[in-house]
């Protein structure tokens, strides 16, 4: 117990500087402003400014990174609150009731209650993190080389069916991409250049960070590089009151703890992110609510479970990134980037040597919360329709600059920003044809890990596959993914027939 | 627009490329695989073959029939339902909306490259890349962001004000995190 303390306030420490605070602010402002302008999005923030965290330590870089991913979580109910236009889809669900108070002259009271909801959600799920990880290492440290593959390749498999946009192929066809792109370089088990076609700069392969900022910077501005001006251009009346929405939070406590646990657990699942949580929390808050009639009209409920939920899958998603160094999205894939950029290890180092990183991390997280509360209910109430009406094509080339003079200050290599080009193209073509950008990156970022671990459990193993059911923990997790496909590939696919044999019946 | 229909494969041209890329990749890798030995050539083979497979799987799914085989390969449930919100918004729409939705991606995607916004975006981004790597993109950076919003019609206001900061960003790269943006091929040949 002392000995957690002393983490604590180390953490402290190290967290309540002014550098650190602004850093905490300027990735609050950056991720709420691109999140509130309809299909630009946090995670473009997230890869244009990990270059510029270079001269930073790894605890600053990834204070910003994560506060932007915060920031976002929030940012992106503004504009549906006041336009009805979601700026991402992770906040979709609150467009059925947020933009229904807009509408009935309560805009300010809707946008309260998203600030404190979100605020809340994230200050409880952070919390629940915190106190969770002096139990963590325990669970870490029973995880072996061949369970790390596993869980991997577990990770990679429900990504592929979550996020592959309709067609099972297409998830598979874009992570197997991203796991092959990877393999070009130094192969990390025999340390020999492989498909480099002796070129030296292709030795230690693509650059995964040039790869997510050609994706996310230029893939994105090509995508909506057709609108015209902002986004948004409806004018509308702000009108309503801070303390109202405040109360309305303040009414449902049980349904914003739930919420934000919802939010949780399912960003701790590979894939499922924000954009499931707020649709299932919402879902959730309509089954168990006895006014379910008033959702869809307005209904402050709604706006709570889709938001709390949103800024809880913050923290779910960054628990399998601190323990096993497997992000499940876009945003944790950026983080993992900026860990392996700033050479920090993710797993067991995180909760033993580097503690103090860790709680550091989670207590930045919570002072961001703290930030969007005052924010969201002093300055956005007030000027939120106005950041949202970003003019895009401002935006297109300063992103692309970014991007590129990022890219090149990573390792002083055209091939990087020739990769950021490239993968950007071919993030567009994928985009265009649904084709899933979170799978192929997701891929990439675990290519390494898999071929690692997969070449020291066979080492260990002696070449044997045993190895991968040699124990309970490998069981269970060959279970889980055995589950996982029965749910998702047997039984739809069972209940599709069975509907079909009984419309045969009725006809 | 698009030559969706003309195609033998019913794919767009876009997408066809797209999966020519990934189809070259993979066979590239899956041949110069077999150069190495053990376990460093046994992960890509296995990769790019699976690669392979879905790729050519895709390349020829408007030519499988609709039945089970095709509901496993080129569908997906949709795990965390919200078909509540999806009826309602399928409700609205006339069965010729719903037919068009198959093919409007495709048309969307089709006109991708043919956007005039869009193939500005490519070709400006192409020639600041060149540009940057001829003169050095401290240089090129206030050049290509002037370009473009003067393309754009953007106010002079603008044009100014984002060409003044663009210059800024790429000099505090240069002074800050000591990135020599400042020279570029054409330095290293004539100075």
């Amino acid at each position: 117990m002392a000995g957690t303390l002393d983490h604590l306030s180390s953490a402290l420490a190290q967290v309540l500087t002014p550098e650190v605070i602004l850093f905490i602010l300027i990735g609050l402002i950056v991720g709420m402003v691109l999140a509130a302008t309809p299909g630009v999005g946090g995670v473009l923030g997230m890869t244009i400014l990990l270059p510029l965290t270079l001269s930073m330590s790894g605890l600053e870089a990834s204070i910003l990174l994560t506060a932007i991913y915060s920031g976002s979580a929030y940012g992106a109910s503004i504009s549906a609150i006041l336009f009805n236009v979601p700026g991402t889809v992770a906040s979709a669900a609150t467009t059925f009731d947020g933009y229904s108070l807009t509408q009935q002259g309560r805009a300010i009271d809707a946008l309260a209650i998203s600030a404190t909801a979100s605020a809340l959600g994230g200050i409880i799920t952070m919390a629940t993190l915190f106190v969770a990880v002096p139990y963590l290492p325990t669970i870490v440290g029973a995880f072996q080389t061949h369970h790390i593959f596993l869980i991997a390749i577990f990770g990679v498999l429900i990504i592929a069916v979550i996020a592959s946009k309709g067609s099972l192929t297409k998830g598979a066809a874009s992570g197997l991409f991203g796991l092959l792109i990877m393999t070009i370089g130094t192969s990390p088990g025999s340390a020999a250049p492989r498909f480099t076609l002796d070129l030296s700069s292709l030795y230690n392969g693509f650059d995964f960070i040039a790869i997510v900022i050609g994706m996310f910077a230029l893939g994105e501005m090509l995508r909506i590089g057709n609108e015209s001006g902002s986004v948004v251009s409806k004018h509308i009346e702000v009108q309503g009151s801070v303390v109202n929405g405040m109360a309305a939070v303040a009414k449902s406590p049980v349904l914003l703890v739930k919420s934000g646990f919802i939010g949780m657990i399912i960003g701790s699942i590979p894939g499922a992110g924000s954009a499931t949580s707020n649709f299932f929390s919402y879902i959730e808050a309509l089954r168990s609510s006895d006014d379910q009639e008033s959702f869809g009209t307005g209904n402050p409920d709604g706006v709570i479970a889709a938001e709390a939920a949103n800024n809880g899958t913050v923290a779910g998603s960054l628990m399998p990134v601190i323990a096993f160094g497997i992000p499940g999205s876009a945003a944790t894939a950026i983080l993992l980037g900026a860990f392996n950029l700033h050479g920090v290890d993710p797993g067991a180092p995180l909760f033993t040597d580097n503690i103090d990183f860790t709680f550091a991390l989670i207590l930045s997280l919570i002072i961001s919360s703290i930030f969007i509360l005052l924010l969201g209910n002093l300055v956005v109430t007030r000027i939120g329709a106005a950041i949202t009406r970003i003019n895009i094509h401002s935006l297109i080339p300063m992103i692309i600059v970014l991007g590129t003079i990022g890219v090149f200050s990573l390792r002083y290599f055209w091939l990087d920003v020739a990769t950021f080009f490239v993968f950007g193209l071919v993030a567009f073509l994928m985009a265009v044809h649904d084709y899933s950008i979170v799978a192929f990156v997701l891929g990439a970022v675990l290519s390494d890990i898999i071929e690692t671990n997969l070449q020291r459990s066979l080492v260990l193993s002696d070449g044997s596959l045993g190895i991968f059911v040699s124990d309970p923990l490998a069981i269970v997790i060959w279970c889980l993914i055995v589950v996982f496909f029965y749910f998702a590939l047997v039984k739809p696919i069972k209940n599709d027939i069975d509907a079909g044999s009984a419309s045969e019946a009725d006809a | 627009m698009v030559d969706v229909r003309g195609t033998r494969l019913g794919l767009a041209r876009s997408e066809r490329v797209l999966l020519l890329l990934v189809f070259c990749t993979s066979l590239s890798i899956f041949v110069l695989s077999f150069n190495y030995e053990g376990f460093t050539a046994t992960y890509p083979q296995f990769l790019a073959a699976a690669t392979l497979v879905v790729t050519v799987l895709l390349s020829i799914r408007n030519l499988v029939p609709r039945n089970i085989v095709y509901e496993i390969l080129f569908t997906s449930p949709d795990l965390f339902s919200t078909d509540r919100f999806a009826d309602e918004k399928q409700d609205d729409e006339t069965p010729d909306q719903a037919g068009d939705r198959e093919t409007g991606s495709q048309d969307s995607a089709a006109s991708t490259w043919h956007d005039s916004n869009r193939a500005v975006i490519g070709a400006s981004t192409v020639a600041y890349l060149v540009l940057g790597f001829l003169i050095g993109l401290l240089w090129a950076t206030p050049i290509y962001v002037a370009g473009y919003l003067y393309w754009m019609d953007a106010s002079k206001l603008r044009l100014v004000g984002l060409t003044v900061l663009s210059f800024g960003i790429a000099f505090a790269f240069q002074m800050f995190i000591n990135v020599p943006l400042n020279v570029g091929l054409l330095h290293e040949v004539f100075l």
